[in-house]
């Protein structure tokens, strides 16, 4: 898919959310060090932050397990030519303004390259830089869904969605330097129903990264242990097996 | 991400140095460390790290199976949960993470939901820079059940013949079962004049890492059921063990 074409899906699910009236906030992000910023008691440095936020230390969980999340980074090349910008765009209440401690949470995050090779496409896709960067923040790798926990101790300190995509957009530069042209970051917090409104509207989106996936999918069938060497007429527990290997199908499905 | 398994003869004393392990890479090194009590049937890391988790792996396999015999959700919906499922089964305090194997109470072959929890297992260990496995003497739980590759294997033997013979089985076995790309010898309560030993372990083309020597503060330890993770930094066996991390941490991968 073009870039142009993701644009295009991202700016029209966005003019029918302000349509919506829903509360949109967009900023275009100057490229400052974070020691500068009005979040420097908040550090954010490349694998400096490793440490466990306990369930006992969590301000704030966003995603997990009975809450609707999304996750979707998707690298793509744009020439020279191309204008870009660095952007976050949150849609919904930012964190002081959210009614509880767990909240439904969409991630999707848009970074333009020079070159893209299948190593850079994997490294860019990989949350956990992300994790370890940010102090007093912990991402759980969970396949497409999100789940992560902001500690109480830094939502003193002013953490808020504008400061976690700004520190996002830091972080792939400190990785990834100037492979990276530009990063679109765009959060839905709290909703569901634009959530699943977005999931729905970035189908396309979704579908291109599938079939880049299917191929690596197709390989994992082959990955099942079978004491039974796949006779299965002759297994006494294939209807519990067969029940299973469904699930095994959508939860590859998911890895993508 | 780097993967340890930590094998050996029963009695050996692979949890001690699972946990002595444990201790260093969690308070010298700044790694983000996931512990794996990998043995069924004395699952005892846990309580010498004092993390004890309140669910096992064998309860999410078993919730698996049963919801998928149900039906009462969408498939899809029970595939997204497992990573969750399995997440919180996964004890945590401030130095490391752990999540135990659990002890298989119903018979039968669920290849599937092994396959489908080793695969979890496989994404979750993404979040970590460490996974250290205590297994169970035996490597057949590393290839079939808990996780496919393994990269550095350490063999625990103490400094009997015996034990030192099932070493080389053990090494016989990982060149069969498993993946990894780096195995090494630990012996452990060593005391006396070990020189036949020595002499063996040479011919074993087995890369001794180090000797860790009988230690009084284990025997008190153990005798009073105390978390050996709380062990002072004094104690005779934590030096050897620092240099035998420093030697598996230097292995690239």
């Amino acid at each position: 898919m073009r870039y142009k074409k993701i644009k295009e899906i991202l700016d029209n699910f966005l003019k029918r959310v302000q349509l919506e009236k829903e509360n949109v906030n967009v900023y275009f992000i100057k490229e400052s060090p974070f020691y500068k910023s009005k979040w420097k008691k908040i550090g954010v440095y490349l694998d400096n932050y490793k440490d466990i936020v306990l369930k006992s230390d969590t301000g704030l969980e966003l995603g997990g397990m009975n809450k609707t999340s999304f996750s979707l980074i998707y690298p793509i090349k744009t020439t020279k030519n191309t204008i870009n910008t660095n952007k976050i765009i949150i849609i919904g209440p930012e964190i002081n303004d959210l009614n509880s401690s767990k909240t439904n949470f969409g991630l999707f995050i848009l970074l333009t390259v020079k070159n893209l090779s299948d190593k850079l496409f994997e490294s860019l896709r990989n949350f956990s830089f992300i994790s370890n960067g940010i102090d007093g923040f912990a991402i759980r790798s969970i396949p497409r869904r999100f789940w992560c926990r902001i500690s109480q101790n830094s939502i003193n300190k002013k953490f808020s969605f504008q400061f976690l995509g700004n520190a996002i957009i830091s972080l792939y530069k400190q990785k990834f330097g100037k492979e990276i042209n530009s990063i679109e970051i765009l959060m839905i917090t709290e909703s569901s129903k634009l959530i699943n409104k977005f999931l729905e509207h970035t189908a396309e989106i979704t579908n291109e990264l599938n079939n880049r996936w299917k191929v690596k999918v197709d390989n994992w069938k082959k990955r099942i242990d079978c004491d039974y060497e796949w006779a299965c007429e002759i297994c006494p527990y294939f209807k519990s097996c067969k029940s299973l290997q469904e699930i095994l199908e959508e939860r590859k499905n998911l890895e993508i | 991400m780097k993967t340890i398994a930590v094998v050996g003869k029963g009695g050996t004393g692979k949890t001690a140095i699972t946990t002595l392990i444990a201790k260093v890479l969690s308070e010298d090194y700044n790694y983000k460390l996931l512990l794996i009590d990998a043995d069924p049937t004395h699952p005892h890391l846990s309580h010498m790290v004092e993390l004890v988790p309140q669910k096992s792996l064998e309860d999410v396999r078993l919730e698996i199976i049963k919801e998928s015999m149900k039906k009462k959700n969408k498939l899809v919906k029970i595939a997204e949960n497992v990573d969750f499922k399995l997440y919180n089964a996964i004890e945590e305090n401030k130095k490391f993470s752990l999540l135990s194997i659990g002890n298989p109470e119903t018979a039968g072959c669920f290849c599937p939901a092994n396959s489908l929890l080793r695969k979890v297992i496989e994404s979750i260990s993404k979040d970590f820079d460490i996974v250290l496995i205590d297994c169970e003497a035996g490597l057949e739980q590393i290839n079939r059940r808990v996780i496919r590759s393994v990269d550095v294997i350490l063999i625990i033997s103490d400094i009997s013949i015996r034990s030192l013979e099932t070493a080389h089985s053990i090494k016989e076995m990982a060149k069969k079962f498993t993946n990894y790309r780096y195995m090494g010898l630990i012996l452990n309560k060593v005391r006396g004049n070990i020189d036949i030993l020595l002499k063996r372990i040479n011919k074993l083309n087995l890369p001794l890492l180090g000797e860790i020597p009988e230690d009084e503060t284990i025997l008190d330890f153990d005798l009073k059921g105390k978390p050996l993770i709380n062990i002072p930094t004094n104690s005779n066996s934590l030096s050897p063990i620092q240099k035998i991390v420093v030697k598996v941490l230097e292995f690239k991968d």
